[in-house]
């Protein structure tokens, strides 16, 4: 076990940066996933780990040592891929024993590392078996078994579970967790998908065009995100825009096409600073947006649809300024009618306060 | 349910069709009375013990250029074949359809090249390779390199990067993730590609009418030679047993290298 650093990395493919100037830390025994779009550069970073890219600038450590320049096979990091990559011609048993063969790792103590890495992924009965006789959800297990066979400082999984349906994604995501919990092994999971990167993980960093836009924890990530891009690609959100009007004590926001309309946000602890009269973005979760006006932020807006989405329903509406507000209403409530004009309010705490820095979120 | 037995059906009368000829030569192999009557009036063993030396001398012409010939295809396919598919070479597109293009010329144009390519050999080295066995196994490579080059090529369709770099981070240097992950994963392509470059060298005649002979007579050539002078049940006898033989051979590698993986459908 041990911590993993990238330090200012960068590559360039040609002429296209895919990875610029990028720093991220994994402490020991921490489960750290890459959260972003399909080639925002997850996937060179884990690489980078992996000693399968060497970065243009920028350091590798691991361990506290400097592995930028080591072959991946002098380090001692174990691989999960998307597409399994077990040995076809080799039994289940001996695909876990080949990292401890390398090794050269006595005879005995191969059997007795193999029956247990096995039997912590539930497989024992299985060892025998040829991958080509395994399904989906067993071969990754048996990847992952033979991944943490060698005991390896960091544990490197890129998108694991994307192979595989739904349901036996949610069950391998647990028992992924479990095993790193029972390890304490320092991970790196890279993922696409913000519900898996939200579940697994204990921080999650959330990547664009090769930079990291911000590290947190799945809740700080959820409730606080510290930029709209962020807001939008982790969960639903709903956006207005804004001008500041006061920024001492709770911010006071003026609707940027009518300002005497005013709602009330509270800054984060690490939040950004405003001045006042400086434009803004201000987002609220689809849960946290009321029908009726209960809270004192309101906003009136028309139905357009209402869905049902099993433990709630959620209605999209028409706002007068031309935004969409997204609410879910409880599965046992009444639910309102398409066209009818209604108020929906949330409060001050549930307004999260967001430079404008891009508009990429299409809001 | 009678679609799939119509199917089934025709699938016999097809396979019955193509095996039909070999099978009337086994069976006449043994025939004691007039030759080429269906069914043979009287059974004997005589012609598998009266096979005469020159048959058996052209056979291990035969078996010697097969052999030879396929290690050769091996030897030289399979890194081809590797630097090809992953070897990010340039041109690697044009650089594959030269190195297969051989498969399209006639035998018989590589036979005329093959005479002429080891009369420029002997007239700069003095090195005479016609009527020889190593001239005809350099013969038989510009077919079987490019052989066994497509069938491991093919091999790696289905193969996936992946897997060697899993063996890289478990610690197996590169030379080692190639023999004990790469090379093993392409047995199967390997093998059938060598198996096919066998039978196609065994087979040859074009090629070995021009460069073999002489000293180097091999069997196809002296069966055809034969068969056109004075033809006699002993070479029928001969032709049941290297059948046999081949089908034996398949089989054995089939079952050792799971061939029927590797034509089949993927299993991935
Ligand atoms: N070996 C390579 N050569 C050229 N371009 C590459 C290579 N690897 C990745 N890229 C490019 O770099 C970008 C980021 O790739 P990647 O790290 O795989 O992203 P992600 O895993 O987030 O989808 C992509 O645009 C991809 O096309
Ligand atoms: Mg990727």
């Amino acid at each position: 076990m041990a911590e993993v650093e990238l330090r200012r990395v960068s590559k360039a493919y040609g002429a296209t940066e895919v990875v610029r100037d990028l720093s991220l830390e994994i402490k020991d025994g921490e489960f750290l996933t890459l959260l972003g779009a399909s080639g925002s550069g997850k996937t060179t970073c884990l690489r980078m780990v992996a000693g399968f890219v060497i970065p243009d600038s920028g350091q590798v450590m691991l361990g506290g040592r400097d592995a930028t320049r080591l072959p991946a096979w002098r380090r001692n990091t174990g691989m999960v891929f998307q597409s399994y990559a077990l040995f076809p011609h080799l039994s289940v048993a001996e695909n876990v024993a080949y990292g401890l063969t390398v090794r050269r790792t006595p005879k005995p103590e191969i059997a007795a590392r193999v029956a247990e890495v096995l039997r912590l992924v539930r497989l024992e009965e299985f060892k025998d078996r040829k991958p080509a006789q395994l399904s989906g959800g067993q071969k990754q297990r048996v990847a992952l078994a033979r991944a943490v066979a060698i005991r390896p400082e960091v544990l490197l999984l890129d998108e694991p579970l994307s192979a595989l349906d739904l349901k036996l994604r949610g069950e391998l995501q647990a028992e992924i967790r479990r095993i790193q919990q029972t390890l304490g092994i320092t991970t790196l999971f890279v993922t696409h998908d913000q519900g898996e990167a939200l579940g697994i993980s204990d921080r999650v960093a959330v990547m664009r065009e090769g930079k990291i836009l911000q590290v947190d924890t799945p809740v700080a990530l959820y409730q606080r995100p510290a930029s709209s891009y962020v807001a939008n690609f982790v969960g639903t959100t709903n956006f207005i825009d804004g001008i500041v009007l006061d920024q001492n004590g709770p911010f006071r926001i003026g609707h940027a096409r009518d300002q005497t309309q005013v709602f009330t946000a509270i800054a984060g602890e690490n939040g950004p600073s405003f001045a006042k009269g400086e434009p803004c973005l201000l987002c609220i979760r689809p849960e946290n947006v009321r029908l009726g006006a209960m809270h004192p932020n309101r906003i009136e807006a028309k139905v357009i649809h209402v869905t049902y989405g099993g433990q709630h329903w959620v209605a999209d509406c028409d706002r007068a300024d031309g935004g969409i507000m997204t609410l879910n209403l409880p599965a046992q409530s009444g639910i309102p009618k398409p066209g009818e004009v209604v108020t929906l309010s949330w409060a001050a705490e549930h307004g999260v306060l967001l430079k404008i820095e891009d508009r990429s979120h299409g809001a | 349910m009678i679609g799939r037995l119509g199917l089934r059906v025709a699938v016999a009368l097809v396979f019955l069709f193509m095996i039909a000829p070999i099978l009337s030569v086994m069976v006449w192999s043994f025939s004691g009375g007039r030759l080429f009557v269906f069914p043979p009036s009287a059974w004997t063993l005589k012609w598998y013990g009266s096979i005469p030396p020159a048959f058996l001398a052209a056979l291990k012409v035969s078996l010697l250029t097969a052999i030879g010939a396929t290690v050769v295809g091996v030897a030289v396919g399979v890194p081809a074949a590797l630097a090809l598919v992953r070897g990010a070479l340039p041109f690697s597109r044009a650089l594959s359809a030269i190195c297969l293009s051989p498969l399209m010329v006639p035998g018989l144009v590589i036979g005329v090249a093959s005479f002429q390519f080891m009369n420029v050999i002997f007239d700069v080295f003095r090195l005479s390779l016609l009527e020889s066995v190593p001239g005809l196994i350099l013969g038989h490579a510009a077919f079987t390199v490019p052989f066994v080059i497509r069938a491991v090529i093919a091999g790696q369709v289905q193969y996936d990067a992946a897997i060697e770099e899993a063996a890289l981070s478990l610690g197996a240097t590169p030379l080692r993730a190639f023999f004990t992950v790469t090379l093993p994963m392409l047995a199967p392509a390997v093998a059938s590609g060598a198996i096919f470059a066998f039978l196609m060298s065994f087979d040859d005649v074009p090629v070995a009418l021009f460069v073999g002979g002489g000293s180097a007579t091999t069997l196809p050539v002296l069966i055809l030679n034969s068969v056109q002078f004075n033809f006699s049940p002993d070479i029928l006898a001969l032709c049941s047993i290297v059948a046999g033989a081949i089908v034996l051979l398949v089989a054995l590698c089939s079952r050792l290298f799971g061939l029927d993986k590797f034509t089949g459908p993927s299993h991935s």
